[in-house]
């Protein structure tokens, strides 16, 4: 017997008790008030029959077992990630450390080509060749991954996040009857595991999705919160961390970096096809699943970590607190410690990006230098360069030809993709004036004074890619310090079982650079 | 789209919105040769048409509108023109072939009437980008020719800034500027600090004059 509205966890509670239940069994639930009954939702309704019902209580019986409880072997895992073409230093990393995990069946997937340095084709099952770019269709191939996953327990990755070393015995502690799962994650923007910062993982949507306001999906007649329309919308929505140790009802969602679902699950509540990358489609699915019945949490026994970062995420975002609170947290802005690059891009292949931007956009009567052969370049002298060319750039001022600079400017001189809402404000200043709009266009971009503010000295390109790993034996001190932190802070923003838990769990993490040489 | 800037013949009266003219010189416009990049909208100023065949056997389709159609004046205020956005959407947006040529008159109205038709034109056209296969012809008084093309070329396409001084200033800007949000950023922490510095401080004091005391 349960009693629903005692606590904002019911939902997961609920998933435990009926998942544990043996079929035949009965639950019986008592609510201080009527309301819906969580069990009567759509994922429960082919397993669980309502035996009896008043206005605030509920008898159901478990007649057969629930999706999730497909997998029978915890020690089975298939490990899918969705991969491009470009340099596969950081996959190598990131698939090694899968190899070693304690785990005694493993398949690892990956969905697209990687680049010609990936170091294991003979570790590895590619699939999903087909799926073209651009756009990035990350939906399409993540739900391929779970279609050609050997095993029910399915780990979808970024090829940026690395996995615990102690990963099989999290998962074994957990149980296998876990619902949509993902771990805390946590990026160190220095080599020295000082100042975490907590990335993309587990958020939940503060206001109703787009306000109320509904657009037209791509593939159906059906109005949606989620549809190209309201993209901005979306975006004025607000979004905050959530905390590991609590659960908002329908709100709440794995960011797309991570999954751990059940197969089957998955393939009963795929990714919705239509939305492409950064298309807010992990919103969409963490919610759908959530009102379908399936609660997303976060497995308490470890983290992952982040490899790299996106620059446009380095800004201060809410995170919600232990009791309920909320409080701004952000890079280390003041940090004089050397920092991992800001953009995954060399020095060379940025400025030959200028140049190509450049070669589209300015005449070529019009006296432009952008220099050549650069090993190094500051912010400041990359903000000029890229302010000159902006400047003297020309195009049709019309709303594709403008939408199409736009594009351009993202993919080639920012390197990151624009919040929806900039990318309206950018349409709407070029249309009622020009040139001013075109003046103001890099200096009084919010995004770029970010990115200042993140690297104010040091330049925002690699060297090399080994720029993003951590030698082991100068991490020690920073590990404890940053356990610490996370441990004692008062926010509690981090979960963790004890100190001992917290330095184990940012050790096991840490992306080493012994990761980056292949496994023999 | 092409842009021309025709001006209008000083010793001829000719109402352009009749034909045959109208035909002659719209074909004559559209044997002009344009080498142009492809990224901005040629705008080209046509004075005197001497150089132009007259072949007027190929057709070509011409739309013409005289200034007048395009604004409202308000019974209460005789002398104010106001243009009007929604009547020049109504009147292109029914020219449905590709390719067409849009001829308008501007007559002798004042400089500032004919910047605002274009201005709104140009709107009109960045909000609808199938107006864009279109081309406009503007014909306008000699006197003003080279105004209204710098303003076509400036509303109809984005240019490079002509102005543009270094951007080293704008970036020292950028960088006091992000230093200047870290700064807002720390004044909680710095302020916390000396709030509890200061309760300190009291609390000493107040020992001091208890014990003194």
């Amino acid at each position: 017997m349960a009693k629903e509205p005692t606590t904002p966890l019911a939902p997961l509670l609920l998933w435990d008790a009926v998942h544990f239940l043996n079929v035949g069994e009965t639950i019986t639930l008592e609510e201080d008030s009527p309301l819906e009954c969580y069990l009567e939702r759509e994922y429960f309704r082919d397993s669980l029959q309502c035996l009896g019902k008043t206005k605030n209580s509920w008898v159901f019986k478990k007649t057969k077992a629930l999706p999730a409880e497909s997998s029978t072997d915890i020690d089975s895992w298939t490990f899918g990630i969705p991969v491009g073409p470009e340099d596969a230093t950081i996959l190598n990393a990131v698939v090694k450390r899968i190899l070693e995990l304690d785990i005694p069946n493993k398949e690892i997937l990956l969905c697209g080509k990687p680049g010609s340095n990936f170091a294991y084709f003979d570790k590895v099952r590619i699939v999903g060749e087909d799926i073209t770019a651009p756009p990035v269709q990350i939906c399409k191939k993540k739900n391929r991954l779970a279609q050609e996953a050997k095993y029910d327990n399915l780990c979808i990755l970024h090829d940026r996040v690395f996995l615990p070393k102690h990963f099989g015995e999290m998962v074994r502690r957990f149980g296998g009857r876990y619902p949509l799962m993902t771990l805390q994650s946590l990026f160190f923007d220095n080599r020295l595991n000082l100042h975490p910062r907590r990335y993309s993982d587990y958020a939940f949507a503060e206001n109703e999705l787009a306000m109320g306001i509904k657009g037209l999906r791509r593939d159906s007649d059906v109005a949606a919160s989620i549809a190209p329309s309201t993209f901005t919308e979306v975006g004025l929505t607000g979004f905050s961390f959530a905390n590991a140790m609590r659960y908002n009802k329908d709100c709440s969602y794995p960011t797309g970096s991570m999954y751990i679902c059940n197969r089957s699950l998955w393939l009963q509540y795929p990714l919705d096809e239509s939305l492409y990358w950064v298309e807010y489609e992990d919103i969409e699915h963490g919610i759908r699943c959530s009102m379908a019945g399936i609660p997303s949490r976060v497995n308490p026994y470890g983290i992952n970590q982040s490899i790299t970062s996106r620059a446009l995420l380095g800004s201060h975002s809410p995170n919600e607190t232990a009791n309920g609170g909320n409080v701004k947290k952000g890079p280390a802005l003041f940090s004089c410690l050397p920092k991992k690059p800001l953009l995954k891009i060399s020095t060379e292949t940025a400025i030959s990006k200028v140049q190509q931007f450049a070669a589209k956009y300015v005449q070529p009567d019009v006296n432009l230098h952008i220099p050549t052969g650069l090993k190094k370049v500051s912010p400041s002298q990359w903000l000029a360069l890229t302010d000159s060319v902006i400047q003297k750039t020309s195009f049709k001022n019309d709303l594709s030809s403008v939408r199409q600079f736009i594009t351009d400017f993202e993919r080639l001189i920012l390197m990151d993709q624009l919040p929806d809402t900039t990318k309206e404000w950018m349409i709407i200043a070029l249309l009622n004036d020009p040139l001013t709009a075109k003046q103001n266009f890099i200096l009084s971009l919010g995004e770029i004074l970010n990115m200042t503010q993140q690297r104010p000295l040091q330049s925002w390109f690699y060297t090399n890619l080994d720029d993003y790993f951590h030698c082991e034996n100068r991490t020690y001190f920073g590990t404890v310090i940053s356990a610490l932190q996370l441990y004692f802070q008062k926010d509690k923003i981090f979960y963790f079982e004890s100190l001992l838990d917290a330095i184990r769990a940012i050790h096991n993490s840490t992306p080493f650079s012994s990761y980056i040489r292949p496994a023999k | 789209m092409k842009l021309f800037i025709v001006t209008r013949e000083l010793t001829v009266n000719v109402d352009y919105t009749v034909d045959p003219y109208i035909a002659r010189l719209v074909n004559q416009l559209d044997a002009i040769q344009i080498h142009s990049p492809g990224n901005l909208n040629p705008v080209i100023m046509v004075d005197d048409r001497y150089s132009l065949p007259t072949d007027s056997s190929q057709s070509t389709s011409i739309n013409a509108f005289k200034f007048s159609d395009f604004f409202f004046q308000s019974s209460d205020t005789l002398n104010s023109i106001s243009i009007d956005t929604n009547r020049i959407y109504k009147s292109i947006s029914k020219v449905d072939q590709q390719g067409s040529y849009i001829v308008i008159d501007c007559g002798l109205y004042h400089i500032s009437h004919i910047e605002d038709l274009v201005d709104k034109l140009a709107s009109t056209c960045f909000q609808f980008p199938v107006l864009t296969s279109n081309h406009l012809v503007f014909v306008v008084p000699l006197a003003i020719q080279s105004q209204i093309a710098r303003r076509i070329n400036a509303v109809f396409n984005n240019l490079p800034a002509t102005n543009y001084k270094s951007s080293s200033n704008k970036v020292k800007m950028l960088l006091i500027s992000a230093t200047l949000k870290k700064v807002h950023l720390l004044l909680p922490t710095v302020s916390s600090v000396i709030v509890k510095a200061g309760v300190l401080f009291r609390l000493l004091l107040s020992r001091l004059v208890r014990v003194r005391g």
